[in-house]
C-alpha cells in the first residue's frame, strides 16, 4: 500500500470570542496520495479557507493533526506552497521580485535564483512582464505571478485557495485550463494538488477526487473519485450526473 | 472649596469649551463642506483655505487671536471666545474635508433620484447630503476631539502665562497652578485621572453612540461597525421621552437613505488636496503674505529683528526634526509590532488610547519634576513635549492603516518562509510606509503647534509670572515673549515666517514623499 503524502486526522477548529465559542470545523479526516488533484468544495462560509490554511501550516487547529510525509505540520513546511484567492502580491515588488520571494530560504546564487524565476514566469505565460509591478498587471496576469511564485520553489504539494474566483469568467476558464495542463503534464515538481473551490463546473473540470464539506460546523459529507477522461466533456452523461449529484449535496448542506 | 469640587468645576469649564467648539465645527463643516462640494466657484475658494488651515501651525496664531479678541472684548468672555475659537479652528477643517469628500463621492444614482422626485435644494440637503455625510462626520469628530484636547490644554495653559488673558476655570489652569508648585503631587494625579475619566466618558456617552448611530446612514457595507450599548439606552430614553413629541414631527431623518455597495473611501485624518487647480489662489495668498512681510520689515523699529526670527526658526527647525527622527526610529518598529500583535491587541490599544488622551502639556508638571536638575533642562523639557505630541499620531495612523492590509499579504510571507530580516525589509516596513508617512505629516504639524508651550512655559503664581522652562532660542519662545511684551511686529513676523516655513516644507518635502509612498506602497483592498 502506498504511503499518503498528506494525512488529516480528526482536524478540529473553533474560534472563541470571550465566553462564546464557535465551532468551525467539527471533524475532517482524509488522506491524499501522489498524483491526485483533490478539490474541496462546500457551501460558502463552511471553513474551506480555514481548512487549507491549517493544511499549509498557517493556522493551528484546535485538535487532531495534519501529517505531511509522516511529520506533523506546525508551521509552513518546505515542499508545500499556497496560491491565494486575492493573489497576495506585494505591490512594491516587481513580478520577478515577487516570485523570488519564494526562494528567500534557499542558498542558491542570486543568478541562478533569477534564472529560475524568469523561466517560471515564462512557463506561466508572462515572458515580457518580469519587471512590471502588480498594479500594472491585469487580474489574470497577477494570478499567473501568484502561480509562478508557488511553483518556483519546486513544491511537492500545491495548495490553492479559490485561485480563480477573483477573475472574470473567461479569464478564469483559460487560466484554469492552462494551470491544469501544466500540472497534469508533469512539467513541474508537484505531486499533489489540493484546491478549494465553490464552483461545481470548476471542480469537475480539473479534479481526480472531490471532497464535499457540510456547512459549519463542518465535516466531510462525500468523497468522490472522478474517473472521467481529460479534457472533460460538458455534454457527457457522466458530467451531467456528477454535476447534479454535487448540486444536490451542496443544496442539502446549505439549507 | 476643596480640591475635588474645584477640579470638577475646571473640567466642566474645559468640556463646555471643547463641546461648544465641536458642535460649532460640525455645523461649520456641514455648511462649508457641502457648499464646496456643490459649487465649483466656492470649491475653488474653500479648498485652498482648508488646505492651508490644516497645514499651518494654528496654535501659533493663538497669541494674535487672544490679543485681538481681548482688546475688543475684555474680560473672561473675550478670553473664552478666543479659546473656543482656537479649538474650533483646529477641529473644523478636518470635519469640513470629511463632509466635502463624502458629498463629492455621492453615488450618481442619488443625484438621479433627487432629480426624478424633484427634491428642492433644501430637501436634498436634509435628505441626501447631510445623512450620507454623517458617518464621515462621526469619524472625523472622534479625531477632531483628540486634536481638540491638545489645543484645549495648550490654550488654557498658555492663557495663564499672562494675567490679562487668563481663563478663570479649566483643567489647564489647574495643571499650570500645580506646576508652579502651588499644589500637591496627589492633586496633580487626581487632575490627570479626572481628565482621563472625562475623556473616556465623552467617548462612551457621546462619540461612540454618535458613530454607531451614523453607521445606519453608511453607503458602504461596514464590517467593523462600531457597537455601542449606550446607543440602545439612548434610543430607549428617546422613545420614552420623545414619543409624545413625535406626533408633532411626522418624519425623522432616521431611516436609511440608500443601501448601495460602494467602494469605501480611504479614511485618513490628513488630506493632500490636488493643487494644480488652485495655483492662482496660492499665488495670491503668497503675494499677500510677501506684501505683509515687506510692510512689517519696513515698519520695524529695531532693524535686525529678522535675524532674531531666522535664528529662532532655525533652532526650532533642528529641534523639531531631530525629535521627529528619534520619534520615527522608535515608533516605526513599535507601530508595526502593535499592529501585527494578535493576542493582547485589544488590551494594548485600550491602554494606548487612555495614555494618548492625555495631551503633552498636561504632563508638563510631571516632566518638570522628572527632568529637574538635569543639564539642558529646558531643552530636555521642550524635546519631551514635542516627542509626546508626535508619537501618538504616528502610532495610531500606523495601527489603523496596517489593520486594513489583507491578511493574505502576511500569510504569503509566512508560507514562503521568509527570514525575519527579509520579512521586515520586504514586507513589514514597506507595508507600513503609507500610514507611517500620513502619521508623520500630522505629527510634525502637531510638533510645530506644541512649540508655543514646549519652548516657553510660564505660569502665574501669586500674580507673578514664573518662567518654568525656556529654551535658548526658538520660534515658539519668540512668539510667546513678543506677545507677553506686546511687541506686535515681532509677533507677526515670527508667526508669518513660521507659517511660510511649514507650508514650504509641506510642499517641497511631504507632498513628494506622500505621493511617492502612496503610489508605490499602498495596497489596494
Amino acid at each position: 500500500m502506498m504511503k499518503p503524502i498528506l494525512e488529516l486526522d480528526n482536524v478540529r477548529l473553533y474560534f472563541s470570542k470571550g465566553r462564546f465559542r464557535t465551532e468551525i470545523i467539527k471533524d475532517v479526516s482524509f488522506e491524499a496520495y501522489k498524483d491526485e488533484f483533490v478539490s474541496i468544495i462546500g457551501p460558502s462560509g463552511c471553513g474551506k479557507s480555514s481548512l487549507i490554511r491549517i493544511i499549509s501550516g498557517l493556522l493551528q487547529s484546535n485538535g487532531g493533526e495534519v501529517l505531511y510525509n509522516g511529520a506533523e505540520v506546525l508551521s509552513p513546511p518546505r515542499g508545500m506552497s499556497l496560491v491565494f484567492q486575492d493573489f497576495a502580491l506585494l505591490p512594491w515588488l516587481t513580478a520577478l521580485e515577487n516570485v523570488k520571494l519564494a526562494l528567500s530560504d534557499s542558498n542558491e546564487s542570486e543568478e541562478s535564483k533569477e534564472r529560475r524565476c524568469k523561466k517560471m514566469l515564462q512557463e506561466v505565460g508572462l515572458k515580457g512582464s518580469a519587471e512590471a509591478y502588480p498594479k500594472e498587471l491585469s487580474g489574470g496576469m497577477k494570478q499567473r505571478v501568484g502561480i509562478a511564485r508557488a511553483l518556483v520553489s519546486n513544491p511537492e504539494v500545491l495548495l490553492m485557495d479559490e485561485p480563480f474566483s477573483s477573475l472574470d469568467a473567461i479569464t478564469a476558464d483559460q487560466l484554469r485550463k492552462e494551470t491544469h495542463h501544466l500540472l497534469k503534464n508533469k512539467k513541474t515538481s508537484v505531486k499533489l494538488v489540493i484546491m478549494v473551490s465553490h464552483s461545481i463546473e470548476e471542480v469537475i473540470e480539473v479534479s481526480d477526487r472531490i471532497i464535499v464539506l457540510d456547512r459549519v460546523p463542518t465535516s466531510i459529507i462525500d468523497d468522490i473519485y472522478v474517473k472521467m477522461k481529460y479534457p472533460r466533456d460538458m455534454r457527457s452523461k457522466q458530467y451531467f450526473e456528477l454535476a447534479s449529484r454535487l448540486r444536490k449535496l451542496l443544496h442539502s448542506a446549505q439549507s | 472649596m476643596d480640591f475635588l469640587s474645584a477640579l470638577a468645576l475646571d473640567l466642566a469649564a474645559s468640556w463646555t469649551r471643547i463641546l461648544v467648539a465641536l458642535f460649532a465645527s460640525i455645523v461649520f463643516g456641514i455648511l462649508v463642506g457641502i457648499a464646496a462640494a456643490t459649487s465649483r466657484v466656492l470649491e475653488r475658494i474653500i479648498l485652498p483655505i482648508l488646505d492651508i488651515l490644516q497645514t499651518i501651525p494654528i496654535l501659533g496664531f493663538f497669541p494674535i487671536v487672544i490679543f485681538l479678541v481681548v482688546s475688543y472684548i475684555p474680560g473672561y468672555i473675550g478670553v473664552n471666545i478666543a479659546v473656543v475659537f482656537l479649538i474650533f479652528t483646529s477641529m473644523s477643517w478636518n470635519i469640513a474635508f470629511g463632509v466635502y469628500e463624502s458629498a463629492k463621492s455621492l453615488p450618481q444614482e442619488l443625484h438621479e433620484i433627487a432629480a426624478l422626485y424633484g427634491l428642492s435644494p433644501l430637501r436634498k440637503l436634509l435628505r441626501i447630503y447631510i445623512p450620507s455625510a454623517l458617518p464621515r462626520i462621526a469619524y472625523q469628530s472622534t479625531i477632531s476631539f483628540s486634536i481638540g484636547l491638545f489645543y484645549l490644554a495648550t490654550s488654557e495653559i498658555f492663557s495663564t502665562g499672562s494675567a490679562n488673558f487668563a481663563v478663570t476655570y479649566g483643567v489647564g489652569i489647574e495643571i499650570a497652578r500645580l506646576a508652579a508648585s502651588a499644589g500637591s503631587f496627589y492633586n496633580y494625579l487626581l487632575a490627570i485621572i479626572g481628565f482621563v475619566i472625562a475623556v473616556i466618558l465623552t467617548r462612551v456617552f457621546l462619540l461612540r453612540p454618535f458613530s454607531a448611530y451614523s453607521e445606519r446612514f453608511s453607503l458602504s457595507p461596514n464590517e467593523n461597525a462600531s457597537e455601542s450599548a449606550v446607543l440602545g439606552f439612548y434610543s430607549l430614553i428617546g422613545k420614552i421621552l420623545i414619543k409624545p413629541l413625535m406626533s408633532l414631527r411626522p418624519r425623522r431623518p432616521k431611516r436609511r437613505v440608500v443601501i448601495s455597495p460602494r467602494i469605501p473611501q480611504a479614511k485618513k485624518p490628513y488630506k493632500l488636496v490636488r493643487h494644480k487647480h488652485f495655483a492662482h489662489i496660492y499665488a495670491l495668498l503668497g503675494a499677500l503674505v510677501l506684501v505683509l512681510l515687506a510692510i512689517l520689515l519696513l515698519n520695524t523699529s529695531q532693524l535686525g529683528e529678522e535675524i532674531i526670527v531666522l535664528n529662532a526658526l532655525a533652532a526650532s527647525f533642528v529641534r523639531v526634526w531631530a525629535t521627529y527622527i528619534a520619534c520615527a526610529a522608535i515608533s516605526l518598529p513599535l507601530g508595526i509590532c502593535i499592529a501585527l500583535s494578535k493576542r493582547g491587541f485589544e488590551a494594548i490599544m485600550s491602554v494606548l488610547q487612555v495614555l494618548s488622551s492625555i495631551p503633552a502639556p498636561i504632563l508638563m508638571p510631571a516632566l518638570i519634576a522628572l527632568l529637574a536638575g538635569t543639564a539642558f533642562f529646558s531643552e530636555a523639557l521642550a524635546i519631551s513635549v514635542i516627542f509626546i505630541s508626535m508619537i501618538w499620531y504616528i502610532l495610531f495612523s500606523m495601527v489603523s492603516g496596517m489593520r486594513t492590509i489583507p491578511a493574505s499579504i502576511f500569510e504569503a510571507a509566512r508560507s514562503n518562509r521568509l527570514g525575519w530580516v527579509q520579512l521586515w525589509r520586504k514586507v513589514y516596513i514597506p507595508a507600513s510606509l503609507p500610514s507611517f508617512v500620513t502619521g508623520s505629516i500630522t505629527a510634525v504639524g502637531g510638533a510645530w503647534n506644541s512649540l508655543i508651550i514646549a519652548e516657553y512655559f510660564t505660569v502665574q503664581s501669586n500674580s507673578q509670572m514664573v518662567v518654568l522652562g525656556q529654551v535658548g532660542t526658538g520660534i515658539g519662545k519668540l512668539i510667546d515673549t513678543a506677545v507677553f511684551s506686546g511687541n506686535t511686529s515681532l509677533m507677526l513676523l515670527s508667526i508669518i515666517s513660521m507659517t511660510i516655513m511649514v507650508v514650504v516644507v509641506n510642499r517641497l518635502l511631504w507632498q513628494k514623499v506622500y505621493n511617492r509612498v502612496t503610489t508605490r506602497y499602498r495596497i489596494e483592498v
